[in-house]
């Protein structure tokens, strides 16, 4: 026991260590500047910008972030769906961002505020991809918010359905 | 209600609550998916969407269409793709539903998407003028029933919230009521349990008392444990105590048999009933009962089976029987004998019980009769002789003596001894002793008449009762008779024997005598005639008895002198001739009688010899004389006399010695004078006596030498220190040439075996020269000096004479 205990101690030490150089290495190299039309905007309370104030990503920047997967059934589509894009977490790390909270705004200005925590607690991803394919703005693209529903009961609920905006254009840090 | 019932009834609430709680937990689910529902999707949302969208379409293709206007391609293009985007959710999911219940709603919607489709080339083609315009055109047309979806929706949502108001309401009604169902459960479930714990309460409350009960009836059961063991303890004590008596009684039974069945006498116990209880083997075997006589039978049967057995001891036990039945008459205990005519002798003990009835203790006592009578004469007869002893003439003569009271006529008894039958016995033997005994008694028997009786009172006395006398001279004859008789000779074993008789005689003629006193009369007669001539008979005179008297009296009074210290020692000098001075002084015992005054030990000293009073007499002269003399002058001597009597003494030597020792007197001024009469009893131990007195070292004289035998063996016998020559030839001296002629031969014989020669009963200076011519060496008397007492003596001759001068 206190050896499986020690051993789950140890990684997480190693992830941490990872987590913290890669930050590190995050916090050190600038965005970079969009190379394509960005698609995602943030502002509010970061620390690293590229432009205006703001942190502009297109695709590939979001891409270069890291990608993750999550499959789940959604209440707005039939069946499990295979979601792929960058985890909020990261991308907040990734920005410097330091507020509690984030406001979500859709293109068709629509919006929603999540807690921050969330996106460590529920490996919140931004998807970018909907079984394997970028999801249009005709369907809800070209970010989505989601959340692992299947991973755990309580996320079923119309609060966390509620956060998971479509058609993301822009996050302010509060 | 019971427990068991509440129990029932407690299970069923119990399960009405499980399936409260169920259908609750049901209901829930079916409201958050009545809530889940409502939320899901905004119908009315989407609608409004959809317009707004639309609307923000229209104005940014009119926006394009104005020259200088900030929107370009790509905003209508994300605009377009937009409301696609919303175009496919209304025919999607339950906006279909809703669109799918109104075909006027179908239609705009389809129309919606038919005008999305034919706008979708125009706004790819947007540079081209004219194609914005066109566009615009197109849409314009379903804007109106757009908005009436969108108000139909809007309307439909109302309807959709009101139901599920509704069915929130309905939910909301059943939640109460199940409520208030389960709070009355659990009222009634308190309620129940209440009434449980009650019950419980109840129970444990009995149960309690029921403990209690056990506890107290525990508690009775203990003490009653108790009680009983201890009851069982005391009946085992008592149990054990019962055996231990049993055992005992047992024991004592069985002693009883066989101290009862090995009684040397027979024993016999009637009831009241006169039925014999218990007898033993002794009382059968006196009477002859057999095995057939049980304990319980009458004795009158079992006295009848005897006799009709004419057992040995029928008669017996019936004369018994009816002397018994006497004394039961009277309650008394006896004790009888019983002689049966069958020669038997029984002593019957009997005893009343104080519960009626009887017992006696049987004993056949013929042998012992017979035994008794033998010893009866054995007591009252001389066994060598067959005569009467002494007892049985004591008795016949008391009994003649109150026979003679009663018919006034006197009697006589009449004592004799044989004269010097010591001699035969000596000479002959004891055998022939007895003989001549034997014949001497059957001579007397002869001469006696009838009714007389003949005695022997010990060793050669006899005693005559002569029962009948008239006159004195009866008497006499009777004792010459006797005298003849027995002086005849006898011839014994061949040997011819005479031997002479005296006796005494004393009369009843005052006849308050006692038996004792006429008997010791007769002996005091019997003593004068031996005295006066053997072979005589003397009458008893009073004067006889009047000399005996002024014995005993004079040996009272000695008795108690000595204790009284009525002695006394006069001391008379011995004066040596050659000297002319005092030598020593001679002791002489005085008595000082308190009445008769001087009494004179001529007088007294015999009587001293006979009741042995000389012993401690002898003694007390040797101390007082040592004593005395010890404070005279170192050279004058104390000579002490010493009687035959005191020689038979051993312990002589020992009294002399201590003597001698207590006062400090040197023994050599000690002289002890003896009379040849002390060499006349046995011989070798006077010697020896002698010689341990001279071994101490005292001085041995031979006292009143010249009467009596005088055997110069006697000299020759015993070294004397002196010899003192006997007063009755110094008195003589004068007159008699022969008294004259002995001195001489004494002092010259003293003079020649080297002993001094003391002359006594010196009174006259004539014997005095006489003596001194003779060679005497010493002489004592009163023209010397009478006895003095010890304080009045002077010891030079010198004081002695001018005394007598003056």
């Amino acid at each position: 026991m206190l050896t499986v205990k020690l051993k789950r101690n140890i990684v997480s030490l190693v992830f941490l260590l990872v987590g913290a150089m890669g930050a590190t290495a995050a916090g050190a190299q600038s965005l970079g500047t969009p190379t394509e039309k960005p698609i995602l905007t943030v502002s509010g309370k970061i620390s690293t910008t590229n432009k205006d104030n703001t942190a502009q990503f297109d695709r590939a920047m979001l891409e270069a972030i890291g990608m993750e997967t999550i499959e789940t059934t959604t209440p707005w589509y039939t069946g499990a769906v295979k979601f792929e894009g960058v985890s909020l977490d990261k991308l907040m790390k990734h920005i410097g961002a330091s507020g509690e909270r984030a406001v979500f705004v859709a293109l068709n200005d629509y919006s929603s505020e999540i807690p921050v925590e969330d996106f460590a607690k529920h490996n919140v991803i931004l998807a970018l991809k909907r079984n394997g394919e970028y999801m249009p703005v005709r369907d809800k693209g070209p970010l989505f918010v989601i959340y692992p529903f299947d991973s755990k009961p309580e996320l079923k609920n119309q609060t966390f359905y509620g956060r998971s905006v479509w058609q993301v254009a822009k996050i302010v840090v509060k | 209600m019971s427990l068991r019932t509440l129990k029932l009834v407690l299970a069923v609430v119990i399960a009405s609550f499980l399936l409260s709680a169920v259908y609750i937990s049901s209901l829930v689910v079916e409201r958050q998916n009545a809530l889940k529902e409502i939320s899901r999707y905004n119908i009315a949302w989407l609608a409004s969407q959809a317009v707004s969208e639309f609307a923000r379409l229209e104005q940014r293709l009119n926006a394009f269409s104005v020259p200088g206007s900030d929107v370009d391609e790509d905003e209508v293009q994300l605009r377009y793709d937009i409301l696609v985007s919303r175009s496919k959710l209304l025919t999607d999911g339950q906006f279909e539903a809703f669109v799918q219940l109104d075909p006027e709603r179908q239609a705009t919607v389809k129309g919606l998407n038919d005008v999305l489709a034919a706008v979708h080339p125009l706004i790819e083609q947007l540079d081209t003028p004219g194609n914005a315009e066109k566009a615009y055109a197109l849409l314009r047309e379903h804007e109106m029933p757009l908005a009436g979806l969108a108000s139909a929706a809007n309307h439909y949502g109302g309807q959709l919230v009101a139901a599920d108001q509704q069915e929130l309401i309905r939910l909301h009604w059943l939640f109460s009521g199940l409520a208030a169902c389960l709070i009355a459960c659990g009222i009634g479930l308190m309620a129940l349990l209440g009434w449980h714990n009650n019950l419980l309460g109840r129970a444990h409350q009995e149960l309690r008392s029921l403990t209690k009960d056990l506890q107290t009836t525990s508690g009775e059961l203990e003490n009653a444990h108790k009680a009983l063991s201890f009851a069982y303890r005391e009946l085992q004590n008592r149990n054990e105590v019962l055996q231990a008596q049993e055992l005992e009684l047992r024991t004592q039974n069985e002693r009883f048999d066989a101290a009862l069945n090995n009684m040397s006498h027979g024993l016999c116990m009637v009831d009241a009933d006169q039925r014999v209880i218990v007898y033993n083997a002794r009382f059968a075997e006196l009477f002859g009962l057999d095995d057939t006589a049980q304990p319980g039978t009458p004795l009158e049967s079992l006295i009848g089976a005897l006799e009709h057995r004419q057992a040995h001891g029928a008669s017996a036990l019936r004369q018994i029987s009816a002397e018994q039945e006497d004394l039961m008459r009277t309650g008394r205990g006896a004790s009888f004998i019983q002689e049966d005519p069958g020669g038997k002798t029984f002593s019957i003990s009997h005893q009343p019980l104080t519960e009626g009835g009887w017992i006696a203790i049987y004993e056949d006592i013929t042998e012992r009769r017979r035994a008794e009578s033998q010893i009866a004469y054995m007591a009252h007869h001389d066994a060598l002789t067959d005569l009467a002893n002494r007892v049985l003439f004591r008795e016949r003569l008391e009994q003649a003596l109150a026979s003679a009271k009663r018919r006034g006529n006197s009697l006589a008894v009449l004592c004799l001894d044989l004269d010097r039958f010591k001699d035969v016995n000596d000479s002959l033997g004891h055998e022939t002793g007895d003989l001549l005994l034997k014949a001497v008694s059957a001579r007397l028997r002869s001469c006696i008449r009838d009714g007389d009786l003949v005695a022997r009172l010990g060793g050669d006395e006899f005693a005559v009762l002569q029962c009948v006398v008239h006159e004195p001279h009866d008497c006499a004859s009777l004792a010459s008779r006797i005298i003849n008789i027995v002086g005849m000779p006898y011839e014994i074993d061949g040997q011819e024997i005479v031997i002479g008789t005296s006796v005494g005689i004393a009369l009843d003629n005052e006849a308050k005598l006692a038996p004792d006193q006429l008997l010791k009369h007769a002996d005091l007669a019997l003593y004068r005639a031996k005295s006066d001539r053997r072979g005589t008979y003397r009458f008893f005179e009073p004067e006889m008895d009047a000399q005996l008297q002024a014995r005993r009296l004079l040996e009272a009074d000695l008795r108690k002198a000595l204790a009284n210290d009525e002695f006394e020692l006069y001391y008379q000098p011995q004066i040596n001739i050659r000297r002319h001075e005092i030598s020593g002084f001679e002791a002489l015992l005085r008595w000082r009688h308190p009445e008769r005054g001087m009494v004179s030990p001529a007088e007294f000293i015999p009587v001293a010899e006979d009741i042995g009073l000389i012993a401690p007499l002898g003694d007390w002269v040797l101390e007082r004389a040592c004593a005395e003399a010890a404070n005279w002058p170192k050279d004058i001597k104390v000579a002490v006399n010493l009687s035959p009597v005191q020689f038979r003494n051993r312990a002589l030597v020992e009294s002399v010695d201590k003597a001698l020792t207590r006062s400090g007197l040197s023994p050599s001024r000690l002289e002890l004078e003896i009379t040849e009469s002390v060499l006349l009893q046995d011989n070798e131990t006077t010697v020896a006596t002698l010689h341990q007195l001279r071994e101490l070292g005292v001085c041995v004289a031979m006292d009143d030498f010249g009467t009596g035998y005088s055997s110069l063996s006697y000299l020759r016998s015993f070294p004397f220190d002196k010899i003192k020559i006997d007063q009755s030839f110094v008195r003589e001296l004068t007159s008699r040439a022969d008294c004259l002629a002995i001195v001489h031969s004494i002092t010259r014989l003293g003079a020649s075996l080297g002993m001094i020669t003391t002359a006594e009963g010196v009174e006259t200076e004539e014997q005095y020269q006489q003596l001194r011519a003779a060679g005497c060496t010493e002489v004592q008397g009163y023209y010397f000096g009478r006895p003095q007492p010890a304080r009045d003596l002077v010891f030079s001759l010198f004081v002695e004479e001018r005394r007598e001068a003056l």
